[in-house]
């Protein structure tokens, strides 16, 4: 029930009817919203104090496993860890007594030596795609000249001896970085005495195959039970001057006089012999002479990997005969 | 304050009268006023929650977040862990077993006893949390079994080593003092009784009095004097391996004894069917006579043999 209201106006002495004042509506509908405001902050308050929402109660809930379940997981990592260092302290002392030379940090940099290697990978397919190249030619000069035919031809032979050489690594599928030990002076494993160690050992589980590293002739098989020296053993004669022996093998699957083919199996890695592990003693004989079988390993390696081979085989640790 | 005075018009009494604002109308227009305003609030407050996640949220959510990046911290470590224990495992299974002829771990093996902890994880019910946890309990079991994998392969070359110090590996008479080595193994005429039988070792022609080594560990079976060896030592290798030294002057060893590779035994000599001041060396493997020239590195010079010698010696200081 709205009644008509009045205000006495002293300068008129009349009373005078009261409007509906713009600015007193205004005034109302602002203070209207400055307590909606204010009630809009207590209830924001409320909500946020009082009252858990399921979200907020869930997050509330991860936090807290998240933060203790953190110290236990870090306490299991910590344990991890030093078993961690336990068993690498175990795996050096073994590495110590095994090889009798420390074992290398694996995590240190890798040296590049500064030296250019080309990968001779490919090395035959050149030299035969050359050959055929060069008799072309050959036919084509002689056609002309009969003097020059004569003296330039190039040997089939010339061509052989690069598949005969000793060039690859005597084992299937050989991780070049598990040469044992290398050429020169050594340590014997059986009285821990320096020795001059002919050739190099080359490790693998039983039973990998031992491959002929050129091609060339058996001349030599010798199998025996004695615990001691050479074992089972093959030699190869690639021609030209180039002998290789394998020793210490397991089974031989090749028969003496067999013409060999380069990368054929001939052997079973094995221990026969004197010796400490399963490997292969692989020894070249150059003209007569041992010599170093790393340096002659060009196939099947780049730059890198026969460096790495190379620094291996340098080391002076204990070998496996 | 009179000009705020309002006035009605009271039409019983004819005259202007001042309004008078009675308690129950002032609570009425207060509480109209605060209910508009309740209202309001509250019609900002469900716009604010479907706008803008709650305050309390927010940081929670926050503190969810720098949690969650704490733990991605872990989950690192955890896979450097794991690499640590992979490069460990390979190394075994390729370098350490290869090398002493073990069988590499199976995978089974290696998985031993993972089961169980990750039923005890299933309670979680966070992922983040479980599966860090299954990680870690995964890798500390699998850790359990690398250590207790290198121990069996300390053990094993323990056993091994001692193999190889047993077995008969070095020249039983220093080269300095060796004058000549017959190389003859087999059928021979013997130089005294004059008609062929077989020669079972290797002499080692050297002065009187000259040092005899053991060859390899092993013990002392007999060292007695006999007709045809005169003084002759036996030692027994283990490992089937089996050495004797005849002709002997004189033997320092009695039966039972433990010797060590480089160990003096006994002095060069001439007695019982000898020729000459010489030792007679054999080997027997499982009880055949094999040929010693195999058993000893033609190629060690005479320095590191003197270092094996002095390395045998010194053990037989520490024995007495």
């Amino acid at each position: 029930m709205l009644r008509i209201k009045y205000r006495y106006n002293v300068k008129t002495l009349r009373y005078e009817r009261v409007g509906i004042s713009v600015p007193n509506t205004i005034f109302y509908i602002l203070s209207l919203f400055v307590f909606g405001i204010l009630f809009f902050c207590a209830l924001i308050l409320v909500q946020n104090y009082l009252i858990n929402t399921p979200t907020e109660k869930a997050l509330r809930q991860e936090n807290k496993a998240l933060k203790t379940h953190k110290n236990v997981l870090l306490a299991k990592l910590e344990s991890a860890h030093s078993l961690i260092a336990e068993i690498k302290r175990s795996e050096s002392d073994l590495h110590q007594k095994l090889f009798d030379a420390p074992l290398e940090n694996t995590d240190s940099k890798e040296r590049t030596p500064e030296m250019l290697l080309a990968s001779a990978s490919d090395f035959n397919e050149n030299i035969n795609a050359v050959s055929e190249k060069l008799e072309e030619f050959l036919a084509k000069a002689h056609l002309r000249s009969n003097h020059f035919y004569l003296y330039a031809s190039v040997d089939k032979e010339d061509v052989a001896k690069v598949s005969s050489l000793p060039a690859i690594i005597p084992v299937e599928n050989f991780d070049h970085g598990k040469l044992m030990s290398g050429f020169g002076t050594r340590i014997n494993p059986f009285h821990k005495g320096k020795y001059y160690h002919d050739g190099i050992d080359l490790a693998a589980i039983r039973g990998t195959n031992v491959l002929a590293a050129g091609d060339g002739r058996v001349t030599l098989l010798k199998r025996s039970d004695l615990q001691a020296s050479y074992g089972n053993y093959v030699e190869i004669d690639h021609g030209y001057g180039f002998v290789t022996r394998y020793a210490n093998l397991g089974e031989i699957t090749i028969r003496i006089g067999q013409k060999i083919q380069k990368g054929q199996a001939i052997a079973m890695m094995g221990m026969s012999g004197g010796s400490i592990a399963p490997h292969v003693h692989y020894e070249v004989i150059k003209n007569g002479k041992n010599i170093n079988p790393v340096n002659v390993i060009v196939e099947g390696l780049d730059a890198k990997q026969f460096h790495k081979m190379a620094e291996a085989s340098r080391k002076l640790n204990q070998s496996l005969d | 304050m009179a000009a705020r005075q309002r006035y009605y018009y009271n039409p019983e009494t004819c005259k202007y009268e001042p309004v008078v604002v009675s308690g129950k109308e002032f609570i009425r227009r207060t509480s109209v006023f605060l209910s508009i305003s309740f209202v309001i609030g509250l019609a900002g407050l469900i716009y604010f929650n479907v706008k803008y996640p709650l305050w309390d949220e927010i940081l929670l959510r926050e503190k969810n977040q720098s949690l969650k990046t704490e733990w991605q911290a872990l989950y690192q470590d955890i896979n450097a862990a794991s690499n640590q224990l992979e490069q460990l495992e390979l190394n075994d299974d390729e370098n350490y077993r290869a090398i002493l002829d073990m069988a590499p771990l199976s995978a089974t093996e290696r998985q031993a006893g993972v089961g169980g902890r990750e039923k005890e994880n299933a309670s979680i019910n966070y992922p983040l949390i479980k599966i860090a946890y299954d990680q870690a309990d995964k890798i500390m079991s699998r850790l359990d079994i690398e250590r207790q994998s290198y121990e069996q392969l300390h053990k094993e070359l323990a056993d091994r080593e001692k193999m190889w110090s047993s077995r008969p590996a070095i020249q039983p008479i220093d080269n300095k003092d060796l004058t000549h080595l017959h190389t003859t193994f087999g059928m021979r005429a013997h130089p005294l009784l004059g008609y062929v039988r077989p020669h079972k070792g290797l002499d080692f022609t050297a002065p009187k009095n000259s040092p005899v080594y053991a060859t390899g560990d092993g013990k002392v079976m007999n060292a007695e004097r006999s007709q045809s060896y005169g003084n002759v030592i036996y030692i027994n290798h283990g490992f089937s391996f089996e050495t004797r030294y005849a002709h002997l002057t004189r033997y320092i060893v009695k039966a039972g004894e433990k010797v060590k590779r480089g160990q003096v035994i006994g002095y060069v000599g001439s007695t019982g069917l000898s020729g000459g001041s010489h030792l007679h060396y054999e080997i027997l493997y499982k009880g055949d006579h094999i040929n010693p020239i195999n058993f000893f590195q033609r190629d060690l010079n005479n320095k590191e043999y003197e270092k094996l010698i002095e390395l045998g010696g010194k053990s037989v200081s520490s024995l007495d």
